[in-house]
């Protein structure tokens, strides 16, 4: 496998290098019949500074998991994860969390509802003295409400008296306040109404354009990643299976999956006479026991080109028409645009 | 932390509209308030308005003035008798009558609250220490050492703490021991036996506790694992403990009153209402108030007790805030 | 179209007419009460379903498009919640002023619901097929052989696969796709006319969603069912309502076809709402914002609800609510510039 190459050329401020997380399931004692969760099996990627990585994948695919190995919350079973080039594993918690950081789905459960604003953010600085001396504190927490787009009234709030957008956003300046390089965003505008989650987006945009940040950008929503990507790995049960440039993936999404992904995201579109342009396609089956997963392919039990070498024979994460572009895919569909996968994919 | 503040400062991206400059909705005016809105205020605007709580809390109060200093509330020596008044009537010489050996059971009733008192607090705040202790290591550690606190802790919970208590003190203590190693060895026999039931659910409350969203945020942050444990984790498991250990002060107390009746506990010069009711107990028939008004003030302080528990946690159930 | 044979005496007739109106809500309003105030959470609602038809609520957190639904089924939680207003026509009868032995009676039979959170609607302590079974044992009349015959039909239909075999299954043993269908199963089974759902997929993943929603579309076709859809997912609506009634702070502001609302919608928080998400197709540079959040149902006057936010806003739309113009036909618009609108393209 080459060495991962980023956009830009230059070092990557973070490296995921086939990190594999393990779950034992089933008692610890006197366990005759024990599983083995792989909830993450095999991911690498790696990411430039300013650049945004988006993360594509339902519930079950790993993402979570790959999301705190990235943080240092999660050790990794093998692999290794590398932030700007030192791996997790040498470095103290103090100088990690001035790297990367995290921001959250769910702004009603990610804030401590027994502190305000300016605790929630002026912890970072309780972590890192260093960073800021108490006299200094209340004018950085104001910075980075500013920064946010909150005022300094907010200040002594709890978050109770907040609205979602508003929580999201002191999650978000919480994050900021270690001043990271990487910040990974899981599900961070899900949780939010419509109205609102336009607001987010915008915000994470502008941000990462003037502190030059770069995100980890998790999400089930395919439109959302697309808007905030630079590039895109879509994962399934735990592995990458297609990744490339974002505008690539969406337009020639090669592996079955991801265009089953894009087929079924309900999105029709009118032309101006009131027809519909876009039908939905969709995918049969559920997702396989994560615990024994189908031989050879995963995804081959609701695959809708299925053969004999797919259970046979787990397919390679292998470049296609450029090196940017790769999956998981004994046929991947090279060049093939995604309305004629729709069609491809209709099947009962 | 909390100084007042322009909040004509910084525009928020909500800009105001060009049609309501200056309308201020009701959640901005209410959130302009600066003043701090904890979940224990909300919780102190409820529990002040219910009478219940008000009533019980003073009750509390009461009693606990009169543990302290009893001498304010009645004259007089408790242990002093004039035999000539044995067994006589309530009346304006004794509001409560007076027993056998002509002691005022009025005077003896206010001194016996501070036994009743002080075993109630001094068991409650241990078994609430000691709970939240061995709970918290035994949640926030788990594997072994969660397995072997608390497969102690069943066992203990498998002896109810009266009669441990009972054992303990008819073992270790005899006629001649003073009050105070008496008082001292049925507290510590309460607090082992009473610790268990406080830390099982202090270990439940903070395993769910430490999944949450901001405890995974917090140590993103790089705080260290006793900051999350006390910033994050503890204050917002502790609430159901506090409400705990209110409704079990009333069984602390009557646990201190049944060894006193039994003989076990504090004898004289101490008062204790357990002792009086048993000294009552021969003159049921004919002086029945040398019995009624120890158990009366007993039964008072258990029930002030457990009212005010009870109170406390309908006025911290998350469910009644707006 | 001949009654239907299971039907209890004293059903509601209902209309057999293709395309005539099955259920009319008019000026449906709801209000939270409590011992200090009184807060309107649904204002002035009022729409119409006709047999076969599908009807979005379509509407953000705050909305009161769930308490609507709640209402016209009739499981609002009274105490804090009541109907302050309004008429709920079906089957020729105000639903509202049933009382309610009658009222259940139509519940499960005639007009149905089905939930975001499966796990909690359905009884974990029992088997799934006794669950649907005894739906009809105990509102269908049929013995219990039949009854669990019926039961596996059911699952047949909602394409669980190995339907007999899993009769016997609990819930907790069904993925959460798999428990909707379940749930969709048991509303479906005494063949109402008129199923509620509500955000029947939010909490399912894309692929799972877009099973469910064509099973959900096709049941829909085949048993002429008119269904109301109360989500706030703007992709969901566009392909599967013919209708969209569109809420905010608990007042309908828009009701137009699909097609319609997403070429030529006659307001500007629907126009807003449409412009801030974003495409699947390509990349925009920024979204287009709406300031500000939904407002408090507690500071929303008489006045529009959206003008705080709104780019259009002017002093009139806080004279007073924007009396409903008809733009077009069946489509109706809460606006005073509605027609404008319209117009502009």
């Amino acid at each position: 496998m080459s060495e991962p190459v980023t956009a830009s050329g230059d070092a990557p401020v973070l490296e995921v290098r086939d990190v594999v997380k393990h779950f034992p399931v089933g008692r610890s004692m006197f366990a005759s019949r024990r599983g083995l969760l792989r909830a993450v099996d095999g991911i690498s990627f790696s990411l430039a500074a300013g650049q945004t990585l988006g993360v594509v994948g339902e519930s079950g695919c790993g993402k979570s998991t790959l999301a705190k190995m990235t943080l240092g919350l999660e050790t990794p079973t093998s692999g290794e994860v590398r932030l700007k080039g030192r791996p997790l594993g040498s470095v103290d918690r103090s100088w990690r969390s001035t790297v990367i950081q995290l921001v959250m789905q769910d702004p009603y459960s990610s804030l401590n509802p027994r502190m305000t604003v300016y605790d929630i953010v002026a912890e970072a600085f309780v972590a890192h003295p260093d960073l800021a001396p108490r006299s200094q504190r209340r004018a950085l927490v104001v910075e980075m409400l500013g920064l946010v787009g909150l005022g300094p009234q907010q200040l002594n709030k709890f978050p109770r008296q907040l609205s979602g957008g508003q929580r999201q956003r002191v999650g978000i300046a919480r994050a900021l306040a270690p001043q990271p390089s990487i910040m990974v965003c899981d599900e961070p505008v899900s949780a939010l109404d419509v109205s609102v989650q336009a607001q987010v987006i915008n915000l994470l945009g502008s941000l990462q354009a003037s502190l030059g940040l770069a995100y980890v950008f998790i999400s089930h929503d395919l439109s959302v990643v697309r808007h905030v990507s630079d590039r895109i790995a879509v994962v399934y049960l735990g592995r990458i299976v297609e990744e490339g440039p974002a505008h690539t993936v969406y337009e020639q999404p090669a592996h079955p999956y991801t265009q089953a992904l894009l087929a079924s995201v309900a999105a029709a579109e009118f032309a101006a006479d009131g027809t519909e342009i876009r039908k939905r396609a969709r995918i049969r089956g559920e997702l396989p026991d994560p615990l024994n997963p189908p031989s050879g392919c995963p995804f081959r039990s609701r695959c809708y080109k299925a053969q004999d070498i797919c259970a046979e024979q787990a397919p390679e994460l292998l470049p296609l028409e450029s090196d940017q572009h790769r999956a998981r895919c004994h046929f991947p569909d090279i060049a093939v645009n995604a309305a004629g996968a729709a069609e491809g994919v209709a099947v009962r | 932390m909390s100084e007042p503040l322009a909040d004509e400062m910084a525009a928020e991206v909500e800009q105001d509209s060009p049609v309501h400059p200056a309308t201020v909705s009701r959640a901005e005016a209410e959130a302009n308030d600066t003043r701090s809105h904890g979940v224990w205020i909300d919780a102190w605007r409820i529990l002040r308005r219910k009478p219940l709580f008000v009533i019980s809390v003073s009750v509390i109060a009461i009693l606990t003035v009169m543990a302290i200093a009893p001498w304010l509330f009645a004259s007089g020596d408790p242990n002093k008798g004039d035999l000539a008044y044995s067994l006589k009537p309530p009346s304006p010489a004794g509001w409560f009558g007076f027993d056998i050996n002509g002691r005022n059971v009025y005077t003896r009733v206010i001194y016996g609250a501070r036994a009743s008192l002080t075993v109630g607090f001094a068991c409650t705040i241990g078994t609430a220490l000691i709970g939240i202790f061995f709970g918290s290591i035994a949640a926030y550690t788990g594997g072994a050492t969660d397995s072997v606190i608390s497969r102690i802790g069943d066992m203990l919970l498998g002896i109810p703490f009266a009669l441990a208590a009972i054992i303990v003190l008819s073992t270790l203590t005899t006629f001649d021991t003073p009050n105070w190693q008496v008082e001292i060895i049925l507290i510590m026999t309460i607090i082992v036996f009473g610790w268990p039931s406080i830390a099982r659910v202090l270990r439940s409350t903070v395993l769910v506790t430490r999944n949450a969203d901001y405890v995974v945020a917090g140590q993103a942050l790089g705080l260290s694992g006793s900051r999350v444990l006390f910033r994050h984790i503890l204050p917002n498991a502790v609430s159901p403990i506090l409400v705990l250990s209110t409704m079990r002060v009333g069984g602390y107390i009557a646990t201190e009153a049944s060894l006193s009746y039994l003989g076990l506990g504090l004898h004289p010069p101490a008062v204790s209402w357990g002792q009086m009711v048993s000294d009552g107990q021969p003159y049921l028939r004919t002086a029945f108030y040398v019995l009624l008004f120890p158990s009366i003030f007993l039964a008072i302080t258990i029930l002030a007790f457990v009212l005010a528990g009870e109170a406390l946690r309908e006025a911290l159930d998350p469910a009644n805030r707006k | 179209m001949p009654a239907h044979p299971d039907s209890s005496p004293g059903a509601p007739s209902v209309p057999a007419a293709a395309g005539s109106d099955l259920l009319q809500v008019r000026s449906l309003g709801v209000q939270i009460r409590s011992s200090r105030e009184t807060i309107d959470i649904v204002r002035d609602v009022s729409f119409d379903v006709a047999r076969g038809e599908k009807v979005a609520i379509l509407g953000e957190s705050g909305s009161g498009k769930t308490m609507t639904g709640h209402a016209i089924m009739g499981i609002l939680d009274s105490p804090p919640a009541f109907v302050s207003s309004g008429t709920v026509v079906f089957g020729g009868r105000d639903l509202l002023t049933l009382p309610d032995q009658e009222r259940r009676a139509v519940r499960g039979k005639h007009i149905s619901m089905v939930f975001q959170d499966s796990l909690s609607a359905l009884n974990p302590v029992f088997s799934v097929g006794f669950q649907i079974a005894e739906l009809f044992r105990k509102r269908g009349g049929l013995r219990r052989s039949e009854a669990t015959a019926r039961a596996a039909e059911l699952l047949d239909l909602v394409e669980i696969p190995n339907a007999r075999k899993r009769l016997r299954d609990y819930p907790h043993q069904f993925s959460g796709g798999m428990r909707q269908r379940v749930m969709i199963a048991m509303a479906i089974a005494l063949e109402p006319e008129l199923l509620i759902a509500d955000e029947p997929t939010t909490a399912l993943d894309v692929t799972i969603q877009a099973q469910i929603m064509e099973m959900l579309d096709r049941l829909c076709d085949e048993r002429r069912m008119g269904l109301i859809l109360i989500t706030h997912d703007l992709g969901l609506v566009s392909e599967f309502a013919d209708k969209i009634v569109l809420m905010y702070a608990g007042r309908v502001v828009e009701s137009s076809s699909a097609a319609a609302l997403f070429t030529g919608s006659a307001h500007p928080y629907s126009r807003a709402l449409l412009e801030s998400v974003p495409k699947l197709a390509h990349r925009e540079t920024g979204l287009n914002v709406i300031p500000g959040a939904p407002p408090d149902p507690r500071d929303v006057g008489d006045s529009c609800a959206f003008a705080p936010r709104c780019p259009h806003a002017m002093p009139a739309c806080l004279a007073g609510v924007p009396p409903t113009v008809e733009v077009a036909r069946g489509h109706l618009s809460a606006c005073l510039i509605a027609e404008e609108l319209v117009a502009r393209v």
